[in-house]
């Protein structure tokens, strides 16, 4: 039976833009932020306070997964964070409404056509 | 210098977040470039300070793992106590809304009416053939002398209470009241007779209530207006009750039949103030034509009108 994820939609924008960066690969909190940097063409710049309040969250709500620190990483603090089936689903249900609000909002801002008489 | 005030910072935030992600944060912090930037994250830092220890109180402590524990024997133990402990925010909220509270209470007792209820206590001697019901509501006086007691109890025996008892009481006091004045050897009480005063037919008072609320005036009352005020005067119900008005060496002698009597000593005009106390007087109303009709009895902050019965 699959879980009801909707009542966490919508998604604040951090939360989105944090989902949407580890949907390609499991990446660092530093590596989040420019991520995110990159994914936003520099529009939205994610401070350490709001990512770091964001991945507790989204830990807490298995949506994320910590996976620890990696030998081979030139930064021995830094630890990964990947996104679970869980939090995939979520995003994936957040797209879609989101998705919803572009094909609505195109519609509505369609040039009205004048009738004809 | 950046780097330690953002360490800093990022110490005093909650222990779980701090042991989680502090590292971290120095980490993000170590690999920006730029005064600026620096100056940015520890901008960030306090605000996340702040978000940390206002909204996120739901993460300072590690949640229990279960309720269910493990226990010596392979048997399940469980927590009796519940782990739960409230948000600090909820805790601030409690404290403002208990102050809101108490101020909202201290502020309608500072500006409420005090409403003096007054509950009498009752002694009756034993009479058990009498009839006579004294009313729950009626004032305690101060202790009685054992010596005018029996006129009390006079009242009781025959029955009192109705105009035929009250005159042959008080001519029972008057004439006591004629037998002690033509003496007049001691003052008893503050109320005293002199050379001049019996000659004049005047009574001095001493200021025996000189801790009244007022300041007290020595009042010189004739023995005709002293004698004018005795009587038999009768409250209202739903406090009915009786009182016996009468005059003892040279002064008033009020008393609830069955109950207490006290003495009284004149204040200022028809005001009388009770000699074992010190707010409590008894005041007569006269007529235009100078005739006592009435007195009004205030006692622990609550008034009675009495009307006159007899004289």
């Amino acid at each position: 039976m699959r879980e009801d994820l909707n009542s966490f939609l919508p998604l604040s924008s951090a939360t989105l833009h944090i989902l949407l960066s580890l949907a390609g690969d499991d990446l660092h909190g530093y590596g989040i932020m420019q991520e995110v940097l990159r994914q936003s063409q520099g529009q939205y710049k994610l401070g350490p306070g709001t990512l770091y309040d964001n991945l507790q969250k989204l830990i807490e709500r298995r949506f994320l997964q910590e996976l620890g620190q990696r030998a081979e990483d030139i930064d021995p603090r830094r630890r990964y964070y990947r996104l679970t089936s869980r939090g995939r689903r979520v995003l994936t249900a957040e797209l879609a409404r989101l998705e919803g609000v572009v094909r609505e909002g195109k519609l509505r801002l369609q040039p009205v056509r004048p009738r004809r008489a | 210098m950046l780097r330690l005030f953002y360490r800093w910072i990022l110490r005093f935030h909650p222990t779980r977040f701090r042991e989680r992600f502090a590292e971290e944060m120095l980490s993000v912090f170590d690999h920006i470039e730029g005064r600026a930037a620096a100056a940015k994250l520890v901008a960030d830092a306090f605000i996340s300070l702040v978000r940390q220890w206002t909204m996120r109180s739901e993460y300072w402590e590690e949640k229990a793992t279960g309720s269910v524990i493990a226990s010596a024997g392979g048997l399940p133990g469980f927590y009796t106590l519940e782990s739960f402990k409230p948000r600090k925010s909820a805790l601030i909220e409690g404290a403002v809304l208990t102050w809101i509270v108490y101020s909202a209470l201290f502020l309608a007792i500072r500006h409420s009416k005090i409403h003096s209820v007054y509950v009498p206590s009752i002694s009756f001697d034993s009479a058990p053939s009498s009839d006579v019901q004294f009313p729950k509501s009626a004032p305690k006086l101060p202790s009685t002398e054992p010596s005018v007691r029996p006129s009390a109890e006079a009242i009781m025996k025959s029955r009192a209470n109705s105009p035929e008892a009250d005159h042959q009481l008080l001519k029972r006091r008057r004439s006591s009241e004629a037998n002690s004045s033509a003496k007049v050897s001691e003052p008893q009480g503050e109320a005293r007779l002199t050379a001049s005063d019996r000659r004049h037919g005047t009574i001095t008072t001493t200021p025996l209530v000189q801790s009244l609320s007022q300041p007290f005036v020595p009042t010189r009352i004739s023995t005709a207006t002293l004698f004018s005020y005795v009587g038999v005067y009768s409250t209202d119900a739903p406090n009915k009750f009786t009182m016996l008005i009468t005059a003892e060496d040279g002064q008033l002698v009020v008393e609830i039949p069955g109950k207490q009597r006290s003495m009284l000593v004149p204040v200022y005009g028809t005001k009388f103030a009770f000699t074992e106390t010190q707010n409590d007087w008894i005041e007569f109303m006269k007529k235009e034509n100078g005739a006592v009709y009435g007195l009004r009895f205030h006692r622990n902050g609550s008034e009675f009108t009495g009307h006159r019965k007899t004289n």
